[in-house]
Protein backbone atom coordinates (compact mmCIF):
# COMPACT_ATOMS: atom_id res chain seq x y z
CA UNK A 1 0.00 0.00 0.00
CA UNK A 2 2.89 2.33 0.88
CA UNK A 3 4.40 1.67 -2.52
CA UNK A 4 1.12 2.56 -4.12
CA UNK A 5 0.89 5.83 -2.19
CA UNK A 6 4.52 6.57 -2.97
CA UNK A 7 3.85 5.95 -6.65
CA UNK A 8 0.80 8.19 -6.61
CA UNK A 9 3.03 10.93 -5.21
CA UNK A 10 5.21 10.76 -8.31
CA UNK A 11 2.35 11.08 -10.82
CA UNK A 12 1.67 14.24 -12.73
CA UNK A 13 -1.67 14.61 -10.94
CA UNK A 14 0.05 15.02 -7.61
CA UNK A 15 2.23 17.89 -8.83
CA UNK A 16 -0.24 19.57 -11.15
CA UNK A 17 -0.64 23.29 -10.56
CA UNK A 18 -3.12 25.69 -12.14
CA UNK A 19 -0.36 27.12 -14.35
CA UNK A 20 0.42 23.71 -15.82
CA UNK A 21 -3.27 23.06 -16.42
CA UNK A 22 -3.63 26.44 -18.14
CA UNK A 23 -0.63 25.82 -20.40
CA UNK A 24 -1.93 22.36 -21.28
CA UNK A 25 -5.26 23.97 -22.17
CA UNK A 26 -3.43 26.52 -24.35
CA UNK A 27 -1.58 23.65 -26.03
CA UNK A 28 -4.89 21.94 -26.77
CA UNK A 29 -6.30 25.21 -28.16
CA UNK A 30 -3.27 25.50 -30.47
CA UNK A 31 -3.82 21.96 -31.72
CA UNK A 32 -7.53 22.68 -32.22
CA UNK A 33 -6.76 25.90 -34.13
CA UNK A 34 -4.32 24.00 -36.33
CA UNK A 35 -6.74 21.19 -37.11
CA UNK A 36 -10.12 22.95 -37.14
CA UNK A 37 -9.20 26.42 -38.41
CA UNK A 38 -6.11 25.39 -40.40
CA UNK A 39 -4.14 28.25 -38.77
CA UNK A 40 -0.44 27.59 -39.46
CA UNK A 41 -0.89 23.85 -38.74
CA UNK A 42 2.74 22.99 -39.45
CA UNK A 43 3.75 25.23 -36.56
CA UNK A 44 0.84 25.37 -34.16
CA UNK A 45 0.42 21.62 -33.95
CA UNK A 46 4.03 20.85 -32.91
CA UNK A 47 4.06 23.89 -30.60
CA UNK A 48 0.73 22.90 -29.07
CA UNK A 49 1.79 19.33 -28.40
CA UNK A 50 5.16 20.56 -27.16
CA UNK A 51 3.37 22.84 -24.68
CA UNK A 52 1.43 19.86 -23.37
CA UNK A 53 4.61 17.77 -23.03
CA UNK A 54 6.49 20.63 -21.37
CA UNK A 55 3.79 21.16 -18.78
CA UNK A 56 3.41 17.66 -17.47
CA UNK A 57 4.64 18.14 -13.91
CA UNK A 58 7.19 15.66 -12.61
CA UNK A 59 8.63 14.84 -9.21
CA UNK A 60 11.52 17.05 -8.11
CA UNK A 61 14.15 14.33 -8.58
CA UNK A 62 12.97 13.42 -12.08
CA UNK A 63 14.86 15.43 -14.70
CA UNK A 64 12.91 15.39 -17.93
CA UNK A 65 12.29 18.94 -19.14
CA UNK A 66 14.05 20.97 -21.82
CA UNK A 67 15.75 22.97 -19.08
CA UNK A 68 17.26 19.94 -17.28
CA UNK A 69 20.79 19.34 -18.48
CA UNK A 70 21.46 16.02 -20.16
CA UNK A 71 17.85 15.09 -20.84
CA UNK A 72 16.64 14.09 -24.28
CA UNK A 73 14.48 17.18 -24.54
CA UNK A 74 17.41 19.32 -23.46
CA UNK A 75 19.53 17.94 -26.30
CA UNK A 76 16.75 18.71 -28.79
CA UNK A 77 16.31 22.18 -27.26
CA UNK A 78 20.02 22.86 -27.81
CA UNK A 79 19.23 23.66 -31.43
CA UNK A 80 16.86 26.39 -30.27
CA UNK A 81 19.13 27.75 -27.55
CA UNK A 82 22.11 27.99 -29.85
CA UNK A 83 20.11 29.37 -32.76
CA UNK A 84 20.86 26.34 -34.97
CA UNK A 85 17.35 25.58 -36.22
CA UNK A 86 16.32 29.03 -37.58
CA UNK A 87 19.13 29.27 -40.18
CA UNK A 88 18.33 25.75 -41.36
CA UNK A 89 14.70 26.80 -41.81
CA UNK A 90 15.93 29.80 -43.78
CA UNK A 91 17.90 27.41 -46.01
CA UNK A 92 14.68 25.56 -46.78
CA UNK A 93 12.74 28.78 -47.32
CA UNK A 94 15.40 29.95 -49.77
CA UNK A 95 15.22 26.66 -51.64
CA UNK A 96 11.45 26.92 -52.03
CA UNK A 97 11.14 30.65 -52.76
CA UNK A 98 10.79 31.94 -56.29
CA UNK A 99 12.18 35.47 -56.37
CA UNK A 100 11.05 36.07 -59.97
CA UNK A 101 8.26 38.45 -58.93
CA UNK A 102 10.77 40.49 -56.95
CA UNK A 103 13.19 40.57 -59.88
CA UNK A 104 10.47 41.70 -62.25
CA UNK A 105 9.26 44.61 -60.10
CA UNK A 106 12.04 45.58 -57.68
CA UNK A 107 10.46 48.80 -56.41
CA UNK A 108 8.00 46.73 -54.37
CA UNK A 109 10.96 45.63 -52.24
CA UNK A 110 10.75 48.97 -50.45
CA UNK A 111 7.39 47.95 -49.01
CA UNK A 112 9.19 45.13 -47.23
CA UNK A 113 11.59 47.67 -45.78
CA UNK A 114 8.80 50.01 -44.65
CA UNK A 115 7.02 47.27 -42.76
CA UNK A 116 10.07 46.82 -40.54
CA UNK A 117 9.08 50.04 -38.78
CA UNK A 118 6.98 47.83 -36.52
CA UNK A 119 10.21 46.31 -35.18
CA UNK A 120 11.90 49.58 -34.41
CA UNK A 121 8.90 51.35 -32.87
CA UNK A 122 8.32 48.35 -30.63
CA UNK A 123 11.98 48.46 -29.65
CA UNK A 124 11.41 51.92 -28.20
CA UNK A 125 8.09 50.94 -26.62
CA UNK A 126 9.47 47.80 -24.97
CA UNK A 127 12.46 49.66 -23.59
CA UNK A 128 10.32 52.36 -22.02
CA UNK A 129 8.02 49.70 -20.56
CA UNK A 130 10.93 48.52 -18.46
CA UNK A 131 12.59 45.77 -20.46
CA UNK A 132 16.38 45.78 -20.76
CA UNK A 133 17.79 46.87 -24.15
CA UNK A 134 18.50 43.25 -25.10
CA UNK A 135 15.03 42.10 -24.09
CA UNK A 136 13.48 45.05 -25.95
CA UNK A 137 15.37 44.04 -29.11
CA UNK A 138 14.23 40.43 -28.82
CA UNK A 139 10.60 41.46 -28.28
CA UNK A 140 10.68 44.02 -31.09
CA UNK A 141 11.56 41.43 -33.70
CA UNK A 142 8.07 39.90 -33.26
CA UNK A 143 6.96 42.77 -35.54
CA UNK A 144 8.92 41.14 -38.33
CA UNK A 145 6.30 38.36 -38.19
CA UNK A 146 9.03 35.86 -38.83
CA UNK A 147 9.13 33.02 -36.32
CA UNK A 148 12.63 31.69 -37.07
CA UNK A 149 14.11 35.19 -36.99
CA UNK A 150 12.36 35.93 -33.69
CA UNK A 151 13.69 32.69 -32.19
CA UNK A 152 17.17 33.30 -33.52
CA UNK A 153 17.40 36.82 -32.11
CA UNK A 154 15.83 36.04 -28.75
CA UNK A 155 18.16 33.05 -28.32
CA UNK A 156 21.05 35.47 -28.80
CA UNK A 157 19.77 38.45 -26.81
CA UNK A 158 17.22 37.26 -24.26
CA UNK A 159 17.06 33.45 -23.95
CA UNK A 160 14.90 33.75 -20.84
CA UNK A 161 12.09 35.25 -22.96
CA UNK A 162 12.45 32.82 -25.83
CA UNK A 163 9.33 30.79 -25.10
CA UNK A 164 7.03 33.80 -24.79
CA UNK A 165 8.52 35.53 -27.84
CA UNK A 166 8.31 32.43 -30.01
CA UNK A 167 4.73 31.72 -28.99
CA UNK A 168 3.77 35.37 -29.59
CA UNK A 169 5.49 35.44 -32.99
CA UNK A 170 3.90 32.22 -34.21
CA UNK A 171 0.51 33.13 -32.76
CA UNK A 172 0.45 36.41 -34.64
CA UNK A 173 1.69 34.70 -37.80
CA UNK A 174 -1.22 32.31 -37.47
CA UNK A 175 -3.58 35.22 -36.88
CA UNK A 176 -2.47 37.18 -39.97
CA UNK A 177 -5.89 36.67 -41.64
CA UNK A 178 -7.56 38.11 -38.54
CA UNK A 179 -5.22 41.00 -37.63
CA UNK A 180 -4.34 42.46 -41.01
CA UNK A 181 -7.60 42.98 -42.98
CA UNK A 182 -9.16 45.59 -40.64
CA UNK A 183 -5.95 47.66 -40.71
CA UNK A 184 -5.70 47.35 -44.50
CA UNK A 185 -9.29 48.44 -45.00
CA UNK A 186 -8.99 51.27 -42.51
CA UNK A 187 -6.00 52.79 -44.29
CA UNK A 188 -7.12 52.43 -47.90
CA UNK A 189 -10.01 53.70 -50.00
CA UNK A 190 -12.06 51.44 -52.25
CA UNK A 191 -10.48 53.06 -55.32
CA UNK A 192 -7.03 52.21 -54.01
CA UNK A 193 -7.98 48.61 -53.32
CA UNK A 194 -9.21 48.32 -56.91
CA UNK A 195 -5.84 49.27 -58.44
CA UNK A 196 -4.60 46.54 -60.77
CA UNK A 197 -0.92 45.78 -61.16
CA UNK A 198 0.80 45.28 -64.52
CA UNK A 199 1.68 41.64 -65.19
CA UNK A 200 5.28 40.80 -64.21
CA UNK A 201 7.90 40.43 -66.94
CA UNK A 202 9.67 37.18 -67.70
CA UNK A 203 12.90 36.84 -65.71
CA UNK A 204 15.94 35.12 -67.20
CA UNK A 205 17.75 32.28 -65.47
CA UNK A 206 20.91 34.36 -65.30
CA UNK A 207 19.08 37.03 -63.32
CA UNK A 208 17.80 34.39 -60.92
CA UNK A 209 21.31 32.98 -60.45
CA UNK A 210 23.03 36.34 -59.98
CA UNK A 211 20.38 37.57 -57.54
CA UNK A 212 21.11 35.38 -54.46
CA UNK A 213 24.85 35.99 -54.66
CA UNK A 214 24.63 39.77 -55.03
CA UNK A 215 21.71 40.15 -52.61
CA UNK A 216 23.67 38.23 -49.99
CA UNK A 217 26.73 40.42 -50.51
CA UNK A 218 24.66 43.61 -50.18
CA UNK A 219 22.82 42.51 -47.03
CA UNK A 220 25.76 40.86 -45.29
CA UNK A 221 28.19 43.67 -46.00
CA UNK A 222 25.73 46.30 -44.73
CA UNK A 223 24.59 44.32 -41.70
CA UNK A 224 27.07 41.50 -40.96
CA UNK A 225 24.90 40.39 -38.05
CA UNK A 226 22.39 39.12 -40.60
CA UNK A 227 25.03 36.92 -42.22
CA UNK A 228 23.79 33.62 -40.84
CA UNK A 229 20.11 34.10 -41.68
CA UNK A 230 20.42 35.80 -45.06
CA UNK A 231 23.40 33.60 -45.92
CA UNK A 232 21.34 30.46 -45.51
CA UNK A 233 18.32 32.03 -47.25
CA UNK A 234 20.27 32.97 -50.35
CA UNK A 235 22.35 29.81 -50.30
CA UNK A 236 19.12 27.81 -50.40
CA UNK A 237 17.89 29.96 -53.27
CA UNK A 238 21.13 29.47 -55.19
CA UNK A 239 20.76 25.70 -54.78
CA UNK A 240 17.33 26.04 -56.37
CA UNK A 241 18.18 28.43 -59.17
CA UNK A 242 21.58 27.11 -60.21
CA UNK A 243 19.93 24.14 -61.87
CA UNK A 244 22.86 21.87 -61.03
CA UNK A 245 22.00 21.05 -57.41
CA UNK A 246 18.38 20.08 -57.72
CA UNK A 247 18.80 17.16 -55.31
CA UNK A 248 20.21 19.41 -52.60
CA UNK A 249 17.54 22.05 -53.17
CA UNK A 250 14.88 19.39 -53.04
CA UNK A 251 16.18 18.02 -49.75
CA UNK A 252 16.44 21.51 -48.26
CA UNK A 253 12.88 22.46 -49.17
CA UNK A 254 11.26 19.17 -48.22
CA UNK A 255 12.79 16.67 -45.80
CA UNK A 256 15.21 19.01 -44.07
CA UNK A 257 12.87 21.91 -43.45
CA UNK A 258 10.19 19.49 -42.29
CA UNK A 259 12.51 17.83 -39.78
CA UNK A 260 13.74 21.16 -38.45
CA UNK A 261 10.19 22.56 -38.27
CA UNK A 262 9.12 19.57 -36.20
CA UNK A 263 12.06 19.95 -33.83
CA UNK A 264 11.77 23.72 -33.57
CA UNK A 265 8.02 23.79 -33.04
CA UNK A 266 8.04 20.96 -30.53
CA UNK A 267 10.97 22.34 -28.53
CA UNK A 268 9.55 25.86 -28.44
CA UNK A 269 6.27 24.44 -27.18
CA UNK A 270 8.05 22.29 -24.60
CA UNK A 271 9.92 25.35 -23.34
CA UNK A 272 6.69 27.06 -22.30
CA UNK A 273 6.62 25.61 -18.81
CA UNK A 274 4.16 27.45 -16.61
CA UNK A 275 6.81 28.61 -14.14
CA UNK A 276 8.88 30.26 -16.89
CA UNK A 277 6.07 31.30 -19.20
CA UNK A 278 3.21 32.55 -17.02
CA UNK A 279 4.71 35.81 -15.87
CA UNK A 280 3.50 39.42 -16.15
CA UNK A 281 6.26 39.98 -18.69
CA UNK A 282 4.64 37.45 -21.03
CA UNK A 283 1.44 39.50 -21.14
CA UNK A 284 3.49 42.61 -21.97
CA UNK A 285 5.32 40.67 -24.68
CA UNK A 286 2.04 39.56 -26.24
CA UNK A 287 0.66 43.11 -26.14
CA UNK A 288 3.84 44.56 -27.64
CA UNK A 289 3.90 41.83 -30.27
CA UNK A 290 0.35 42.66 -31.37
CA UNK A 291 1.21 46.36 -31.49
CA UNK A 292 4.38 45.64 -33.43
CA UNK A 293 2.50 43.54 -35.94
CA UNK A 294 -0.22 46.15 -36.42
CA UNK A 295 2.33 48.95 -36.84
CA UNK A 296 4.27 46.86 -39.36
CA UNK A 297 1.13 46.28 -41.42
CA UNK A 298 0.17 49.95 -41.27
CA UNK A 299 3.75 51.00 -42.10
CA UNK A 300 3.76 48.94 -45.29
CA UNK A 301 0.34 50.16 -46.44
CA UNK A 302 1.10 53.82 -45.71
CA UNK A 303 4.46 53.61 -47.46
CA UNK A 304 2.75 52.22 -50.58
CA UNK A 305 0.43 55.24 -50.52
CA UNK A 306 3.46 57.48 -50.10
CA UNK A 307 5.18 55.87 -53.10
CA UNK A 308 2.02 56.44 -55.15
CA UNK A 309 2.53 60.19 -54.76
CA UNK A 310 5.56 59.87 -57.03
CA UNK A 311 4.70 56.95 -59.30
CA UNK A 312 2.97 57.11 -62.66
CA UNK A 313 1.87 53.47 -62.48
CA UNK A 314 0.23 53.32 -59.07
CA UNK A 315 0.81 50.49 -56.64
CA UNK A 316 -2.15 48.83 -54.97
CA UNK A 317 -1.46 49.91 -51.36
CA UNK A 318 -2.79 46.61 -50.04
CA UNK A 319 0.55 45.16 -51.19
CA UNK A 320 2.23 47.08 -48.36
CA UNK A 321 0.59 44.78 -45.82
CA UNK A 322 2.57 41.89 -47.30
CA UNK A 323 5.76 43.62 -46.15
CA UNK A 324 5.51 41.73 -42.87
CA UNK A 325 7.38 38.56 -43.54
CA UNK A 326 4.76 35.96 -42.72
CA UNK A 327 5.30 34.04 -45.95
CA UNK A 328 2.99 33.40 -47.73
CA UNK A 329 0.13 34.16 -45.34
CA UNK A 330 0.22 37.95 -45.57
CA UNK A 331 0.48 37.74 -49.39
CA UNK A 332 -2.59 35.52 -49.35
CA UNK A 333 -4.42 38.04 -47.17
CA UNK A 334 -3.59 40.79 -49.70
CA UNK A 335 -5.05 38.61 -52.45
CA UNK A 336 -8.14 37.89 -50.37
CA UNK A 337 -8.82 41.54 -49.43
CA UNK A 338 -8.16 42.70 -53.00
CA UNK A 339 -10.52 40.11 -54.47
CA UNK A 340 -13.30 41.12 -52.13
CA UNK A 341 -13.39 44.43 -54.03
CA UNK A 342 -12.63 43.02 -57.47
CA UNK A 343 -12.77 39.24 -57.96
CA UNK A 344 -10.71 39.58 -61.15
CA UNK A 345 -7.81 41.37 -59.45
CA UNK A 346 -4.93 38.95 -58.87
CA UNK A 347 -2.47 40.46 -56.42
CA UNK A 348 -0.89 37.30 -55.00
CA UNK A 349 2.16 37.20 -57.25
CA UNK A 350 2.81 40.92 -56.75
CA UNK A 351 2.36 40.58 -52.99
CA UNK A 352 5.10 37.94 -52.87
CA UNK A 353 7.68 40.65 -53.59
CA UNK A 354 7.15 42.72 -50.41
CA UNK A 355 6.56 39.45 -48.59
CA UNK A 356 9.97 37.96 -49.35
CA UNK A 357 11.54 41.41 -49.08
CA UNK A 358 10.08 41.45 -45.57
CA UNK A 359 11.92 38.20 -44.81
CA UNK A 360 15.18 39.79 -45.96
CA UNK A 361 14.37 43.05 -44.15
CA UNK A 362 13.56 41.39 -40.85
CA UNK A 363 16.73 39.27 -41.08
CA UNK A 364 18.75 42.44 -41.67
CA UNK A 365 16.92 44.15 -38.78
CA UNK A 366 17.72 41.17 -36.56
CA UNK A 367 21.35 41.43 -37.58
CA UNK A 368 21.43 45.12 -36.74
CA UNK A 369 19.77 44.62 -33.34
CA UNK A 370 22.07 41.73 -32.51
CA UNK A 371 25.19 43.67 -33.44
CA UNK A 372 24.14 46.82 -31.59
CA UNK A 373 22.38 45.52 -28.50
CA UNK A 374 24.78 42.71 -27.71
CA UNK A 375 27.09 45.42 -26.35
CA UNK A 376 24.47 46.65 -23.89
CA UNK A 377 23.79 45.34 -20.40
CA UNK B 1 34.81 51.43 -35.14
CA UNK B 2 32.88 48.43 -36.39
CA UNK B 3 29.46 50.04 -36.71
CA UNK B 4 28.05 53.38 -37.81
CA UNK B 5 29.24 56.10 -35.48
CA UNK B 6 25.73 57.19 -34.52
CA UNK B 7 24.79 53.75 -33.19
CA UNK B 8 28.08 53.27 -31.40
CA UNK B 9 27.51 56.57 -29.63
CA UNK B 10 23.90 55.65 -28.87
CA UNK B 11 24.89 52.48 -27.03
CA UNK B 12 27.88 54.03 -25.29
CA UNK B 13 25.96 54.03 -22.04
CA UNK B 14 25.50 50.28 -21.88
CA UNK B 15 22.89 50.41 -19.12
CA UNK B 16 20.78 53.17 -20.63
CA UNK B 17 21.38 53.43 -24.36
CA UNK B 18 19.57 55.96 -26.52
CA UNK B 19 17.04 53.59 -28.03
CA UNK B 20 15.44 56.23 -30.23
CA UNK B 21 18.74 56.72 -32.04
CA UNK B 22 19.21 52.94 -32.24
CA UNK B 23 15.72 52.55 -33.73
CA UNK B 24 16.13 55.33 -36.28
CA UNK B 25 19.59 54.12 -37.32
CA UNK B 26 18.37 50.54 -37.53
CA UNK B 27 15.50 51.56 -39.78
CA UNK B 28 17.88 53.53 -41.99
CA UNK B 29 20.20 50.52 -42.29
CA UNK B 30 17.33 48.20 -43.26
CA UNK B 31 16.09 50.74 -45.80
CA UNK B 32 19.59 51.26 -47.17
CA UNK B 33 20.12 47.52 -47.66
CA UNK B 34 16.82 47.03 -49.46
CA UNK B 35 17.14 50.27 -51.44
CA UNK B 36 20.54 49.19 -52.76
CA UNK B 37 19.03 45.82 -53.59
CA UNK B 38 16.19 47.57 -55.44
CA UNK B 39 18.59 49.72 -57.43
CA UNK B 40 20.74 46.74 -58.27
CA UNK B 41 17.79 44.64 -59.42
CA UNK B 42 16.50 47.55 -61.52
CA UNK B 43 19.86 47.74 -63.27
CA UNK B 44 20.41 43.97 -63.49
CA UNK B 45 18.57 43.34 -66.81
CA UNK B 46 20.65 46.06 -68.50
CA UNK B 47 23.88 44.73 -67.00
CA UNK B 48 22.99 41.24 -68.20
CA UNK B 49 22.11 42.53 -71.68
CA UNK B 50 25.68 43.81 -72.00
CA UNK B 51 27.08 40.64 -70.44
CA UNK B 52 25.02 38.44 -72.75
CA UNK B 53 26.52 40.14 -75.79
CA UNK B 54 29.97 38.87 -74.84
CA UNK B 55 28.91 35.67 -73.12
CA UNK B 56 25.67 34.49 -74.70
CA UNK B 57 23.68 32.03 -72.61
CA UNK B 58 24.74 28.49 -73.41
CA UNK B 59 22.13 26.26 -74.98
CA UNK B 60 23.74 23.32 -73.28
CA UNK B 61 23.51 24.59 -69.74
CA UNK B 62 23.29 22.37 -66.71
CA UNK B 63 19.74 23.35 -65.96
CA UNK B 64 18.03 20.61 -67.81
CA UNK B 65 18.78 16.99 -67.24
CA UNK B 66 20.12 15.43 -70.43
CA UNK B 67 17.32 13.79 -72.34
CA UNK B 68 17.99 10.17 -73.03
CA UNK B 69 18.42 9.54 -76.71
CA UNK B 70 15.59 7.57 -78.15
CA UNK B 71 16.80 4.18 -79.03
CA UNK B 72 16.81 3.60 -82.76
CA UNK B 73 14.93 0.43 -83.38
CA UNK B 74 15.99 -1.96 -85.99
CA UNK B 75 13.46 -2.16 -88.88
CA UNK B 76 13.32 -5.96 -88.72
CA UNK B 77 12.65 -5.77 -85.00
CA UNK B 78 9.77 -3.32 -85.58
CA UNK B 79 8.30 -5.61 -88.23
CA UNK B 80 8.57 -8.61 -85.89
CA UNK B 81 6.87 -6.68 -83.08
CA UNK B 82 4.06 -5.58 -85.42
CA UNK B 83 3.43 -9.16 -86.57
CA UNK B 84 3.46 -10.43 -82.98
CA UNK B 85 0.98 -7.73 -82.02
CA UNK B 86 -1.35 -8.60 -84.89
CA UNK B 87 -1.24 -12.29 -83.95
CA UNK B 88 -1.88 -11.45 -80.32
CA UNK B 89 -4.94 -9.38 -81.17
CA UNK B 90 -6.34 -11.93 -83.64
CA UNK B 91 -6.15 -14.60 -80.92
Amino acid sequence: MDTMIEFLGTTGFAHMQWGNALMIAIGIIFIALAIVKDYEPLLLLPIGFGAIVGNIPTAVDMSLSVYDEGTVLNYLYWGVQQGVYPPLIFLGIGAMTDFSAMLSNPKLILLGAAAQIGIFLTLIGAYYLGFTPKEAGAIAIIGGADGPTAIFLSSRLAPELLGAIAIAAYSYMALVPVIQPPIMKLLTSREERLIRMAPPRVVSQRERIVFPVVAFLICALIAPGSLVLVGMLFFGNLLKESGVTERLANTARTSMIDIVTILLGFCVGASTQAKTFLRPDSIKIFALGALSFAVATAGGVLFAKFMNLFLKDKINPLLGAAGVSAVPDSARVVQMVGQKEDPQNYLLMHAMTPNVAGVIGSAVAAGVLWAVLTKTV
Amino acid sequence: MDFPLLVTEAVKDQADPNMIVVAITGMIIVFAALLILTLFLTALPKILDVFNEYFPPSEHGHSAAPVAKQAVLDEDLVAAMAIALIHHRSD
